[in-house]
């Protein structure tokens, strides 16, 4: 069942407090945090937040579009090793 | 952002043969490339590799006659391949491709492989670690970077905080904490 509309969507109060405070100092400074279930509130864009995923911090730069999502999304439990040390066709881009 | 990396190899690994399927000698392909549907069109010719990744020096070319979406890869129908027998020959074994026939790099874009072993500095210029391994994760790709002493870092492969890629280096301005981690 999905949360109720009246409540409005869980962000970890402690978390947006010391974004807000970020915020108001014009600060840019990597949070830790174990709030996977918690929701990204615009405030949290252009930060980096290293989210724990069970056994390290992966950081997670929030972007405009990651805005309602969990943090948890963006921090895979399973880091998967895919190229397999290859000269694969595997490209990437810096968004 | 510039593709680095002083040269460039010929060919590039575009999927690896882990298995047979069936009875009519399709094989389970595991992709190791971003553009699946141009690569493994019917009718395009794909080198066969060694089990290392290699090309052979016969340069054993296959021609696809289908591919189909399975899993988390393709199975493919190579022609001259009719039967388990003939499939189970190409497991374990790498398909390559030579890299003038794959489409370019967009603006931007960087192989992997320009990737693993760059150095990693900062834009202050303090040197960070070498790129270890690269995750292909979501919404950015993360790359491992191991310091001197071991301890490993991740970067997120964002443009605010990779500046420049460039000849086997990585430019970053990582935000506060982000190499306490």
């Amino acid at each position: 069942m999905s949360r109720s509309v009246k409540k409005g969507p869980f962000i970890a109060a402690r978390l947006l407090e010391k974004i807000q405070a970020m915020n108001q100092r014009g600060e840019k400074r990597v949070i830790k945090t174990w709030a996977r279930a918690s929701t990204i509130s615009p405030e949290f864009v252009g930060h980096t937040l290293a989210v724990h995923n069970g056994n390290k911090f992966i950081p997670v730069y929030i972007t405009e579009n990651m805005v309602g999502h969990k943090l948890g999304e963006f921090a895979p439990t399973r880091l998967f090793r895919g190229h397999g040390g290859k000269l694969a066709d595997k490209r990437s881009k810096a968004k | 952002m510039a593709p680095g990396g002083p040269s460039q190899p010929e060919r590039l690994v575009v999927g690896h043969v882990t298995k047979p399927h069936g009875t009519k000698g399709e094989v389970y392909v595991w992709l190791l490339t971003d553009r699946a549907e141009e690569v493994f069109a019917p009718g395009r010719e794909l080198l066969l590799g060694d089990e290392e990744g290699d090309a052979g020096a016969e340069n054993e070319a296959l021609r696809v006659e289908g591919a189909r979406e399975f899993k988390r890869g393709l199975l493919v129908k190579f022609a001259g391949v009719d039967d388990r027998s003939a499939a189970e020959a190409l497991v374990r074994r790498y398909l390559l491709v030579p890299l003038a026939e794959l489409a370019p790099l967009e603006e931007g874009e960087v192989y992997y492989h320009q990737l693993l072993g760059a150095e990693v500095v900062t834009t202050s210029g303090v040197v960070v670690g070498r790129v270890r391994e690269v995750y292909d994760t979501e919404p950015a790709h993360l790359l491992e970077v191991e310091a001197e002493g071991g301890k490993l870092h991740l970067v997120p492969f964002t443009e605010r905080i990779v500046r420049r890629v460039a000849a086997g280096r990585v430019e970053i301005e990582p935000p506060e904490g982000l190499l306490e981690l």
